[in-house]
């Protein structure tokens, strides 16, 4: 989970069509290794199992939503680690500034374009991490 | 590996169509809901259901570039929001009704995105 380049993805995202562009963008256009979670709960469980290097965490899901779900991912000694960043359409400053008071790595802006995706989570990484190998 | 141009095309035509297939019975629930939140006797559930499949339905019309659609239900989902204030029902009626029209001529036209998004 700390590795110095990314290359497993957690989408935590609860509509299906979505998760289906998400996939093709991640996988198919990034080259990523990526699971789908469709809730907040499963998330969380996915999160153990897959050990993914980042986590992209829908804002708004029933249940558990995504201000949930990453506040039991910072309870968790064995995920607290693990780098989010939020993907919302809530853009406004304020909202952004309370998800990144929470200790998110950033907010990606939905409906994000399925071509540069990826671009922009190797940016991110390069960000905290320097230049990927 | 990274698919061609064309093969992120094909892909996202692909997904594009099973959205149009699902879109209207997703417009029918939300739009119903939002119906019923605008009703005087509705309760916070009511509210609180049509929001979340507003911002469904907004979230995905905007995935697959119908950015002007997704535009008019965010207003709508803006509209059923705890702090906003009540909407007459007959506004909501008429609402409802422009969109389920744009959307049924969406569908039935075949579904051209305002923006292609691959």
């Amino acid at each position: 989970m700390s590795s110095t380049t990314v290359r497993k993805i957690l989408y935590v995202e609860d509509e299906p069509n979505i998760q289906a562009v998400a996939r093709m963008a991640l996988e198919d256009i990034g080259g990523f290794e990526v699971r789908i979670a469709g809730s907040g709960e499963e998330g969380l469980a996915e999160a153990k199992r897959f050990e993914p290097d980042l986590i992209l965490l829908d804002a708004m899901m029933p249940g558990l939503d995504g201000f949930g779900t990453f506040r039991e991912l910072r309870r968790d000694p064995a995920l607290r680690q693990i780098p989010v960043v939020f993907m919302t359409a809530k853009v406004q400053s304020h909202e952004v500034s309370s998800y990144l008071d929470l200790g998110a790595w950033a907010v990606i802006p939905k409906p994000f374009d399925p071509i540069t995706l990826s671009d922009e989570i190797r940016a991110l990484w390069e960000k905290h991490h320097g230049p990927v190998a | 590996m990274a698919l061609s141009p064309d093969d992120r095309r094909a892909r996202m035509e692909a997904l594009r169509r099973k959205f149009l297939d699902q879109l209207p019975e997703m417009a029918r629930a939300a739009l119903s809901a939002f119906e019923r939140a605008a009703e005087r006797s509705a309760g916070p559930e009511a509210l609180d259901d049509a929001r979340r499949r507003l911002h469904t339905l907004a979230g995905t019309l905007g995935t697959f570039g119908y950015l002007a659609l997704m535009k008019e239900v965010r207003l709508l989902e803006d509209a059923v929001r705890p702090e906003a204030p009540p909407t007459a029902p007959a506004d909501a009626a008429s609402a409802t009704a422009s969109l389920r029209a744009k959307i049924q001529g969406l569908v039935l036209g075949g579904g051209r995105p305002d923006e292609e998004v691959a």
